[in-house]
C-alpha cells in the first residue's frame, strides 16, 4: 500500500503509526495514550527536538508562548535550570501534558496528539527560517 | 552544562524517525511556500503541494478543491502552517482507517 507513497506521505504515516505505538493497551481506554506512555513517547521519539525548543525558548524566542494549547510560560523556559536536559525536560514535559489534556481525563487522544505535533512543528519551522535568514544576511 | 548551545547539526544526526518525519513535513511546506513570505502558502501553492505530494492520502476525489476554497475565501488568501497542519490531520485520519488492525 505504502510503496508508492511520497516522502511527505511516508512522514505522515510515521507520525500516525507513532501514535498507535504508544496507545493504551487497556481495553477501557481505546485509542488514547496514557500520561506515562506519553512521557515515554516524548523522551524516546521527540527528545532532540524538544530539547532544542525548550533550551532555546527564552523570552525573545517565538516559541512557545504563541502556540495555543502548548502554552508553556516563556519566563520559565528562560530559567537556566531548564537547559539541564533531564530535569528540565521532565518538568517541561509534565507541563506540556497538563496543557494538552484539556478535558483532564489523564489521556491523550489522537487529535490532542496531532495538535501537539503541529505545536512542535511550527516553532521548529520558525527556527529553521530564522537560521536561514541569519545565514543570508 | 552547555546544553543550551548543543542544538545543531550533530544533534540532527541522532533524530528519531518521528523527528525526521517532522523535518520532512517542514521542508515540504517551505519548498512550496515560494511566493511572498515563507510562513504561508497561497491557495495555488497549497493545491500544488497536495496534488503533487499527497495524492495518495488526499485524492482529489475527496472534495479537495472545495476544502481549499473554504480555507481561503478569496484569491489572495494565504494558508499558514497551522491550517496546513489541520488539513494534513484529515489525511492522517485516512491512514488511521486504512490500518485498523495494527499489531494484530
Amino acid at each position: 500500500m505504502a510503496d508508492c507513497y511520497t516522502d511527505l506521505e511516508k512522514a505522515v504515516v510515521v507520525l500516525v503509526e507513532n501514535f498507535y505505538k504508544y496507545v493504551s493497551k487497556h481495553s477501557l481506554v481505546k485509542n488514547k495514550i496514557s500520561k506515562s506512555s506519553f512521557r515515554k513517547m516524548l523522551k524516546n521519539e521527540l527528545n532532540h527536538m524538544l530539547t532544542i525548543l525548550w533550551s532555546r525558548g527564552g523570552p525573545h524566542s517565538h516559541f512557545p508562548c504563541q502556540i495555543s494549547g502548548l502554552c508553556v510560560r516563556s519566563h520559565s523556559l528562560a530559567d537556566p535550570r531548564f537547559c539541564r536536559q533531564d530535569t528540565g525536560n521532565r518538568k517541561a514535559a509534565d507541563k506540556l501534558i497538563q496543557n494538552l489534556d484539556a478535558n483532564h481525563d489523564g489521556r491523550i487522544s489522537f487529535d490532542e496528539y496531532w495538535t501537539m505535533i503541529g505545536g512542535i512543528m511550527a516553532p521548529i519551522a520558525n527556527l529553521i527560517r530564522q537560521q536561514e535568514q541569519q545565514c543570508n544576511s | 552544562m552547555g546544553q543550551c548551545q548543543s542544538a545543531n547539526a550533530e544533534d540532527a544526526q541522532e533524530f528519531s524517525d518521528v523527528e525526521k518525519a517532522i523535518e520532512t513535513l517542514i521542508q515540504n511546506f517551505h519548498q512550496y511556500a515560494v511566493e511572498g513570505s515563507k510562513e504561508a502558502l497561497t491557495s495555488s501553492e497549497l493545491h500544488n503541494l497536495i496534488t503533487q505530494q499527497l495524492s495518495h492520502l488526499m485524492p482529489s476525489t475527496c472534495g479537495l478543491e472545495e476544502k481549499i476554497a473554504h480555507l481561503g475565501g478569496c484569491g489572495d488568501s494565504r494558508v499558514e502552517f497551522g491550517t496546513f497542519w489541520e488539513l494534513i490531520g484529515e489525511a492522517a485520519k485516512n491512514v488511521k482507517m486504512e490500518t485498523p488492525g495494527r499489531g494484530s
